[in-house]
């Protein structure tokens, strides 16, 4: 299922990419023409000239058939031609700290946000419960654009570089464990900002699920048993109250990727965001379309490892 | 009851006298601060630089190990046989050490090192860094004579009738690679990029006009140029024969490049022949780049080549090292220096000055502010141009529209600039603007603006006149006639994403627009982008920080539509086509005359004209003034007295950088310690 699904998102990808009028050369013919001061016809020429030799005078399912097979056969998506580099070049270190820090985001916010989910459940309308809900809010309603400008500003007042992953002096060193810690020192911040509104949305899916469940008779007919309440909480309810976060889990990564290209944009993190963002402003086609594509990937493969892992926790699923 | 609100009301009183008072002071110390900012010492040129030769030379040590190693000629052998010499008299804390590195931000992408083709490298003092021109347009605001000092031409004379200017290049200065620099470099610089009109150097041929014909540059020796005019004493282009303009190019390396020269490459290959990666270029300038990661980092070296001394023969620049980190908004740049990871700021974002001048008031501030002039100027350019980049009905529609001085005239009315000033920094740095020159520009005449202030009732009824009507009930006025007809009237304004004050008050525009019933719609680029389209002519509204207008006579061409590419919002179209506005006639004709005008006074009146016709027919739009200030590190030395961030040219040039330096126990170690500039021989 997973692989036609790829397919269809490939397509769906490349016909987007392609959709505004005109192409990078477009551009490149525009700015021959005013700045170059050639003709039009000159201009039109030459850009002719360099669609032919990267290949977009083709029609688009050749495009599409070539770029796919450069991905497939040799790993290539293809030539950037904002950076002048092939896309792999520019896309895969930023794509690692990007995933790296979404990761982090949705592994945090996860744990967190169930924690206090059951916390505020098993303390319902009582000052606990409401203190934590007060700060769901308020982390479901600040924009992380705002969080990182507010960030900045603290961050700077304390002599601390706003933004960024390293310290300007560990940007060159290399890999070591002072290098890790002031990595750890820079990261939490982006990893704050964007996993705080996931942290607040699992505390509030948590909770009210935990509400629903310690309702339903079989928690009654634990508690009349007479198991401990932390038995009946834990091994009765929570396992059941975590699947919609569970089923969730496929969707999260991209909307931690989002979150992440807003908050690397506004603390300048060189991660894949800032890069996405300009390659769309000047039509770097082949560098978005790649972005799109292995964001796509890992929306697949999240949905596949969450219905892998509500299988494996909730016995029903595996004999529908 | 009654006697507690008597009491509170006393406090009241009492609290606003206290705010009252402060806010005299405030305004007070302000004032102080500018006047003390424009009594500053003034020098005669050869109290600045000299060119002569010195008993002994020494140079930074690093280089001095590598000439050990055998890795680059001694220092004398580099150096010219009459080096530049930094005076002692001129300098406001003497000859200094080697070491320490400079940190600042870039927020403009790097997109290569050919500067000769228009390719920027990345503002924010990276291309001061590396480019050098014939004059030096950065020390004119300290020479008495308030004129360009010398360069790489270290001095140069008229003939008796004025047609003909010879200037004597510095002999034996060398490029970067230790390649000789001649007069082959300058002809090249001039004929091959100004005035080829297929390489978009900074100012084609029409700034070199002069009495209807392009000026000619004739080779008299390898170190003796010629420049013959058509028209007696054109002074105006010594203006444009410094940095930027005229930052000579390196022709050993380009020639191969270029199509007049090598049959095989194009245009296309010219202009892109030197992109970022392509390290380190050759340049003349006291920098070298020799690191580069794309939305990272830049740095610099010191160049082993570099041409100029202090008194004591000690090879500049004394600073080894520059860091541009890269960013995207040039707020990165302020936030940084209050972090104290970054040395040197123009405080150009209003929005964060409060938050500044705070930081710097603090016991331990590591920075301090430089008081400014009122140079920071924010308007609006509206697109007058009926040919260029005009592609379907409604660019045009919108342009007709645009060069109508009633339309002009509503969108002046609809601005709240006293608001805008307010929200962005509570206090006395922002005024408003009507429109042209900011008040601490040269030649500014305060009795030649005429204002068209805020006044949404008054734009509104014009706005009406000119046929706008709300026919559909949104709120926003529709064209009732003409092509567009039943559409709203939607325009959008060009906003580079490197200038968050032009953002911050874009957004405070689309408001007060829409009150008038116009919606504005931002639109944010990349710098490099948005250069492309003002080339183009592709916007409609241009909010933009005028800082050229700051010394207009250093940018004449740049006021009027004497060049093709000139102002950037009326720019002619293909085949040179443009249709005047009836002001604008007159508007060539004082430029015309402000290029052979040598006196003061006559200067004056003739801007004054020129102001009047800017203001009364809403040229531009202006939106607010500011102080231009400029934030340092306190542990740099030779800061001269004043130094303006931005005058006749950019603080990085009025500092004279390569005379700055850090005493030793101040020094920050370097990103690339031992790391030397080194070309691979192929």
């Amino acid at each position: 299922m997973s692989i036609p699904t790829l397919f269809v998102i490939s397509v769906v990808v490349f016909v987007v990419i392609q959709l505004p009028p005109g192409d990078y050369m477009t551009t490149v013919q525009l700015q021959l023409q005013s700045l170059g001061g050639l003709t039009e016809a000159e201009a039109a020429k030459v850009a002719q000239e360099l669609r032919k030799v990267y290949g977009l005078d083709k029609p688009l399912y050749v495009q599409y058939l070539v770029w796919m097979k450069n991905i497939i056969t040799r790993g290539d998506f293809g030539f950037s031609f904002q950076y002048r580099k092939p896309v792999a070049d520019v896309i895969w270190e930023r794509l690692g700290w990007t995933i790296l820090i979404a990761s982090l985001c949705h592994l945090i916010s996860t744990l967190v946000g169930i924690m206090i989910g059951i916390f505020s459940a098993t303390h319902q309308y009582r000052i606990g419960d409401y203190v934590a809900t007060f700060f769901a809010f308020i982390g479901l309603s600040t924009p992380s654009f705002f969080l990182a400008l507010v960030a900045m500003y603290i961050l700077a007042s304390r002599g601390i570089q706003p933004g960024g992953l390293f310290s300007q002096y560990y940007l060159f060193a290399p890999w070591s464990w002072g290098k890790f810690v002031d990595l750890l020192k820079h990261i939490w911040i982006p990893v704050v900002i964007v996993g705080l509104a996931g942290t607040a949305r699992n505390m509030r899916v948590m909770r009210g699920n935990l509400l629903d469940i310690l309702n339903q008779p079989y928690v009654l007919t634990a508690r009349s048993k007479g198991l401990p309440e932390r038995t009946v909480v834990f091994k009765h309810a929570v396992v059941n109250a975590l699947h919609p976060i569970i089923m969730y889990q496929g969707m999260v990564l991209p909307f931690m990727i989002s979150g992440e290209i807003v908050a690397s944009t506004v603390l300048n993190i060189p991660t894949a965001g800032p890069m996405f963002y300009s390659a769309l402003v000047s039509q770097d086609m082949y560098l978005a379309g790649s972005f799109l594509l292995l964001v796509a990937v890992f929306l697949v493969a999240g949905n596949l490892l969450a219905d892998i892992l509500l299988a494996w926790i909730d016995p029903r699923v595996r004999y529908d | 009851m009654e006697r507690m609100s008597l009491r509170k009301e006393g406090k009241e009183v009492r609290r606003g006298f206290a705010l009252f008072i402060a806010w005299v002071v405030v305004i007070g110390l302000v004032t102080t601060a500018i006047s003390l900012a424009q009594e500053y010492p003034t020098f005669e040129v050869h109290e600045i630089i000299q060119y002569k030769a010195l008993p002994q030379y020494s140079e930074a040590p690093e280089l001095a190990e590598a000439v050990a190693r055998g890795e680059l000629p001694p220092v004398e052998e580099r150096l010219p046989k009459k080096p530049a010499v930094i005076m002692t008299s001129g300098m406001s804390d003497g000859p200094g050490v080697y070491g320490d590195v400079w940190r600042t931000v870039s927020a403009v992408p790097t997109a290569g090192w050919n500067w000769a083709a228009g390719v920027v490298g990345g503002w924010f003092g990276i291309e001061e860094c590396m480019q050098e021109g014939l004059v030096h347009t950065g020390m004119a605001w300290r020479l008495k004579t308030g004129e360009p000092g010398p360069n790489l031409a270290t001095h140069w004379e008229w003939s008796e009738d004025g047609k003909t200017l010879t200037m004597y290049l510095i002999e034996g200065a060398k490029w970067s690679d230790g390649h000789p620099f001649t007069a082959d470099d300058v002809l090249f610089t001039y004929y091959d990029c100004i005035l080829d009109p297929h390489v978009p150097s900074w100012q084609g041929a029409g700034t070199w006009t002069v009495g209807g014909e392009v000026a000619q540059l004739e080779k008299v020796d390898d170190y003796t140029i010629r420049w013959h005019f058509a028209k007696p004493f054109p002074v105006y282009l010594l203006w444009y024969m410094g940095y930027l303009n005229f930052s000579v190019a390196p022709a050993h390396v380009l020639k191969p490049y270029h199509p007049k020269y090598n049959p095989e490459k194009t245009y296309e290959d010219f202009i892109n022949a030197l992109p970022p990666h392509k390290l380190p270029p050759v340049v003349l300038g006291a920098w070298v780049p020799v690191y580069f990661k794309e939305d990272e980092a830049l740095i610099m070296k010191r160049n082993p080549y570099y041409w100029k001394v202090d008194e004591t023969g000690k090879q500049l620049p004394y600073i080894g090292e520059f860091y541009f980190r890269k960013a995207r908004a040039g707020i990165q740049r302020d936030l940084d220096l209050v972090a104290g990871t970054c040395d040197q700021t123009h405080l150009e974002t209003p929005g964060i000055f409060t938050f500044i001048s705070e930081q710097a008031r603090l016991p331990g501030a590591r920075f301090k502010i430089i008081p400014g002039r009122w140079t920071l100027t924010f308007a609006l350019e509206l697109n007058l141009s009926l040919y260029q980049g005009v592609k379907d009905e409604r660019d045009r529609a919108l342009r007709e529209l645009f060069r109508n001085l009633e339309f002009r005239k509503a969108v002046s009315h609809a601005i709240d600039r006293e608001t805008i000033a307010r929200t962005l920094v509570p206090g006395p740095m922002l005024r408003p603007l009507p429109s042209g020159f900011p008040s601490g520009a040269d030649y500014y005449n305060a009795e030649a603006v005429v204002s068209y202030p805020y006044n949404p009732e008054k734009a509104r009824e014009l706005l009406a006149g000119l046929g706008f009507r709300d026919t559909d009930g949104d709120g926003i006025l529709n064209w009732t006639s003409g092509p567009l007809a039943g559409e709203n009237l939607t325009i959008s304004v060009k906003v580079h994403e490197d200038q968050t004050a032009c953002i911050d008050i874009v957004e405070m525009l689309v408001s007060m627009f829409e009150a008038v019933g116009i919606r504005l719609v931002p639109k944010v680029v990349p710098a490099t982008v948005g250069q492309a389209m003002d080339t183009a002519g592709e916007f409609e509204f241009n909010m933009a920080r005028q800082d050229f207008l700051s010394a207009p006579y250093t940018v004449l061409a740049s006021l009027a539509p004497v060049t093709a590419q000139t102002p950037n919002w009326h720019r002619a179209g293909p085949g040179d086509k443009r249709d005047l506005l009836p002001f604008e006639a007159r508007m060539i004709e004082i430029v015309e005359a402000l290029k052979y005008e040598v006196s003061y006074e006559k200067r004056k009146e003739l801007f004054s004209e020129l102001q009047k016709l800017w203001t009364e027919n809403l040229y531009t739009i202006g939106v607010i003034e500011g102080i231009y200030n400029t934030a340092i590190t306190k542990r740099f030395k030779n800061i001269p007295i004043g130094v303006p961030a931005r005058l006749h040219q950019w603080f990085h040039l009025n500092v004279m950088q390569e005379q700055v330096w850090t005493p030793k126990e101040e020094q920050l170690p370097e990103f690339l310690p031992g790391v030397i500039v080194k070309y691979s021989k192929d």
